[in-house]
């Protein structure tokens, strides 16, 4: 059997289990959207606060903010529990000679594909509820599909370090939640740990491209960068999981 | 894992497909102010071919984790562990994708296996019917009683047509006719030549095995049974010591 062959039943197995879940399909509907219009109404109550330094106007900021914290924390839970529901089966497929780097493979392609529908999904409700129009809705979504990455990785990551349900949720959603506060800069706050933050950069892909309709190409390359440093600590840590142990020789 | 040696025992000629000599096996604790728990300690054992082995000891006495060192899931601390053809490893909790349906975990678990779809499509045939769920084929995992689901299981464990079958108490949730065939298949699987070592707490069943390991604070005891269910019992320790302390905390089984 072929690495592709693997990778395709592999995905297949997976993204099925996600698609087979009413709840996964009915949050990925109703999240984008609550989600964006709740930001949008909550901080329309402030006034325009001298001190605010944006790019956009308040309203549109707390959209966009809606936006990225839909995506990440649906890739985030989703990554999450694509790793703890699937951890004792992995195993065993593992086991039976599914080598982990293909396993791991089919996962990343499955987490990818959904990060691509729910990007989407949040593209279409931001243009739907922005009063103004937007810039370039193609980098919008580009940008949202880079935080749903980032967090898609680091729900697989608190997913092998933490393999709770409850837990795990509640690190992936309130991690996305101070994320979102620090990268929308509608604080200025000037501390180190803000350059932590793991969507800032993504997220600035997406307000210049619903403001200026521009792709952030400044911005894109760390982007990746966080992607690629998350999709590695990911590898490590998944490998390590579902990896057989087997040793030993022959009977003599 | 291809190399075996013959051995001969009771006149027929036999492969040795595991043999552990000295395993022992240690759980940790990771945390200040908890035991580590020693679960095995010198087990040693031997399956060959064509010979079904019962593995029986108290709640927590490491059966399964003894399984799961055989089967190379779990990693063990000292001894060493020699195997030989392929494996089929049947865990206590069925560890399966609970959304998919029967056909399709057979599907995935015969790319694991490496199997053509043909052999795939032979194997799910022949399972369905030996095992009687045919009609739960189109069904998700999730949705199949304890019983089916632990049928689906053992399916993964014998598609692939294994040398040696490692079955952690299989027939969890089995009904009688489901049991009887259980044991018509293993039966069969024997006489095919197939080392099979069930883990099993029903003493009625102690004629079934030719040969019996009871687990006893980490050592294992053998005894083989004859033909009228009677055994003769032999350590496989020199000296069992009996005066361990006893072991807490529910991580061997």
């Amino acid at each position: 059997m072929s690495r592709r062959s693997r990778t395709i039943a592999g995905a297949r197995a997976s993204a099925l289990s996600f698609f087979r879940e009413p709840l996964n399909v009915a949050l990925l509907v109703v999240l984008p959207a609550a989600s964006v219009h709740i930001f949008g109404v909550a901080y329309g109550q402030f006034p325009e606060f001298g001190f605010l330094d944006l790019s956009a106007s308040l309203g549109t900021t707390a959209r966009i903010m809606g936006a990225t914290f839909a995506t990440g924390t649906l890739a985030g839970v989703l990554g999450l529990f694509q790793i703890i529901s699937a951890r004792d089966a992995d195993h065993r497929l593992s086991i039976c000679g599914f080598p982990a780097l293909d396993l791991l493979v089919s996962r990343f392609a499955t987490l990818v594909a959904i990060s691509l529908v729910i990007a989407g999904v949040a593209t279409v409700t931001l243009v739907g509820l922005l009063s103004e129009a937007v810039g370039s809705p193609l980098f919008v979504f580009a940008g949202l599909t880079l935080v749903g990455v980032v967090y898609a990785m680091l729900g697989m990551l608190v997913g092998t370090v933490l393999p709770r349900p409850l837990e795990g949720s509640l690190a992936v959603v309130i991690l996305a939640d101070m994320d979102n506060v620090v990268a929308s800069g509608i604080f200025p706050i000037r501390d180190r740990i803000t350059q932590l933050s793991p969507t800032s950069y993504a997220h600035e892909v997406v307000t210049r491209a619903v403001v200026d309709g521009e792709l952030a190409t400044g911005e894109l390359l760390p982007a990746l960068t966080v992607v690629a440093v998350l999709g590695c600590l990911a590898v490590l840590a998944y490998t390590r999981t579902v990896r057989p142990v087997a040793s030993g020789g022959v009977p003599q | 894992m291809s190399e075996t040696q013959p051995t001969t025992r009771g006149g027929e000629s036999q492969t040795t497909v595991v043999e552990a000599t000295d395993v022992e096996k240690t759980y940790d604790s990771r945390l200040p102010f908890s035991r580590s728990v020693d679960v095995l300690d010198g087990a040693t054992l031997e399956i060959g071919s064509g010979e079904i082995v019962g593995i029986m000891g108290e709640n927590g006495s490491g059966k399964s984790t003894l399984m799961q060192v055989l089967a190379g899931v779990l990693d063990y601390d000292g001894g060493n562990v020699a195997r030989s053809g392929r494996i089929g490893w049947c865990p206590q909790e069925p560890r399966l994708y609970d959304r998919l349906t029967v056909d399709e975990t057979f599907e995935l678990f015969g790319e694991a296996y490496g199997m053509s779809d043909s052999d795939v499509e032979a194997a799910r045939s022949w399972l369905l019917e030996e095992l009687d769920f045919e009609r739960f084929r189109d069904r998700q995992v999730r949705n199949l009683s304890g019983g089916n689901k632990q049928k689906v299981n053992l399916s993964v464990a014998l598609m692939h047509e294994p040398d040696l079958l490692l079955l952690d108490e299989p027939y969890t949730g089995f009904d009688w006719e489901t049991f009887q065939a259980f044991w018509d298949l293993t039966e069969d699987l024997r006489d095919r030549g197939v080392g099979v070592a069930v883990i099993s707490h029903i003493i009625s069943e102690r004629d079934r095995f030719d040969v019996i390991y009871e687990l006893h604070d980490g050592h294992l005891h053998r005894e083989v049974v004859d033909e009228k269910g009677g055994s003769a019992s032999t350590p496989t320790e020199p000296e069992i010591d009996c005066e361990q302390p006893e072991a807490d905390g529910g991580q061997p089984e």
